[in-house]
């Protein structure tokens, strides 16, 4: 593929004695959301801290528009992972810094823009996620969890990055709060032709927010797809998943481990 | 269970906690010391360090001079030696009871807040948030706190020699009968800049240390309530005994024929 924006080839993470990846391998093609779907447990997390530079994995090989990212200090790949916005999944707003402050950081302290330019730019996000201008200068902890989302989405997107990852974007959220950060997630990435990889539980942002959809398992992408086929893949773990049945094989597995 | 394995056991945990103490240390200087800087998180560590701790190492410092100049009278008295009173006082605050205490006292506020704050940022995720945005956590976070212990540490002890030596003249002029003048004139007589200087040098030290312990035992805090308060609870215990370890070390260097 061409257009492809990040390749994933054997990539392995173990902590102590338990395998979490092992052997990953895995495309994401450029301007397209991928959502990736998979039990508590099963590495998900640890994938895209991996793409990241927040965990190096222990093999395997990561790129970036063609630039290798895993063992690599060199400029490019740093400016490929500054390429790079995430949404984490309990926001990781910091609590000492007023709302603005948190969407304008990397614009003062990596692009190093003055902080009267960076504010309004701030000002200019917050409002593309639906908060005012009010909330501006308050601080996270005055905020609801579904406001705190939003605020962590305006940072992951101020300084328009080329690839935003989505850590349970919803998780925690009333369901009307839930479908509203998803048609954020979605107009994002949309509009502006971002490449999205989300990583999720909840079926429902699974059908709102993706166009390929891949079931991490084992430590490896065990199925992908176009979301479109999800509900007819023909694999068992797959179709467990989907249904959220309790009986299948991925329960007995489980229960013989 | 055998004794040899629980030896072989603490001995390899000891090995590996060096081990980690060290390469956190080499991480972060090596980091640190390279641009870019961070002023406002320099200023603010300066801040608590410094000016939030002068009430605690203040009142520390007066009441230990007070006591030392009681001390010193009735034991001197008894060698009728009570004009030495004065040296003592000014030696025992600025070579060590100054640094130590203020060293001592810094470790309990400053380190544990160190601590909680960076364990509470670890797991809630804000430090992965920072590598997010392109912002380096060592030069952000660490570097700023390490370069406020080794400035302020001294800065603080200067104000606590100053008011310790006051506690002593007070009690002595007030309570005990000595003359100001003739008081005072037995402070600066046996004072060598010596004496100041090594002290400082403690303080610096001391400042680093408390500062270091803070930063590892936060950053490297195990998830959850729990594993923020046992690095609170590291921070403080191992800043205060390698304080009282480095004193004797440095004492030696200074004074050892």
């Amino acid at each position: 593929m061409d257009n492809v924006k990040i390749s994933m080839r054997g990539v392995h993470k173990r902590f102590g004695k338990k395998v979490v990846l092992d052997g990953v391998d895995l495309d994401v093609e450029s301007g397209r959301s991928l959502v990736v779907i998979g039990g508590s447990g099963t590495g998900k997390s640890v994938l895209i801290k991996c793409i990241l530079g927040i965990l190096e994995p222990d093999a395997g090989s990561i790129r970036i528009d063609g630039v290798e990212v895993v063992g690599s200090r060199s400029g490019a790949a740093g400016a490929k992972r500054a390429e790079c916005g995430m949404l984490f999944q309990g926001g990781a707003l910091f609590d000492s810094l007023k709302i603005w402050e948190n969407v304008a950081f990397r614009l003062i302290y990596a692009e190093r823009l003055s902080r009267q330019k960076a504010r309004e730019i701030a000002m200019h996000t917050l409002k593309r996620v639906g908060l005012g201008e009010d909330v501006g200068d308050l601080l996270p902890a005055e905020l609801s969890g579904g406001m705190q989302k939003r605020v962590s989405l305006a940072r992951a997107i101020a300084s328009d990055p080329q690839i935003i990852f989505f850590d349970e974007p919803t998780t925690g959220l009333d369901p009307i709060m839930a479908d509203v950060i998803n048609d954020l997630i979605r107009s994002t990435t949309a509009d502006e032709g971002v490449t999205a990889v989300t990583i999720t539980h909840d079926m429902q942002s699974v059908r709102a927010i993706a166009d390929t959809v891949a079931m991490l398992y084992a430590g490896r992408i065990h199925w992908q797809g176009p979301v479109a086929e999800i509900d007819a893949s023909g694999d068992a773990y797959v179709e467990q998943f989907v249904e959220g049945n309790a009986d299948g094989p991925i329960r007995i597995e489980r229960a013989a481990e | 269970m055998n004794p040899l394995r629980v030896l072989g056991r603490s001995v390899v945990a000891l090995c590996g906690s060096v081990g980690g103490l060290a390469s956190f240390t080499v991480r972060a200087l090596s980091r640190g010391l390279m641009p870019p800087y961070f002023p406002r998180q320099y200023l603010r560590q300066c801040l608590d360090i410094g000016y939030y701790s002068l009430p605690v190492v203040g009142l520390t410092a007066i009441f230990t001079g007070m006591v030392l100049a009681l001390q010193s009278y009735t034991g001197f008295q008894r060698f009728e030696a009570e004009s030495a009173i004065a040296t003592i006082v000014v030696l025992s605050v600025v070579r060590e009871l100054g640094p130590v205490l203020a060293g001592l006292m810094v470790a309990g506020r400053v380190g544990a807040a160190m601590a909680a704050e960076l364990g509470t940022m670890r797991v809630t995720e804000q430090i992965d948030a920072l590598t997010t945005l392109s912002t380096d956590p060592y030069r952000y976070l660490i570097m700023p706190r390490l370069v406020g212990g080794l400035v302020m540490l001294p800065l603080l002890v200067i104000v606590a020699d100053i008011i310790g030596v006051m506690g002593g003249y007070l009690i002595a002029t007030l309570k005990l009968g000595f003359g100001s003048v003739e008081y005072l004139n037995s402070t600066f007589r046996y004072l060598e800049m010596q004496d100041v200087v090594s002290g400082l040098v403690k303080a610096a030290v001391f400042g680093f240390i408390v500062a270091l312990m803070g930063c590892y035992h936060g950053f490297t805090s195990e998830r959850g309530a729990q594993g923020v308060g046992v690095a609170t609870t590291r921070a403080v215990v191992t800043a205060s005994i390698l304080i009282l370890t480095a004193n004797y070390f440095v004492t030696e260097i200074f004074f050892s024929r």
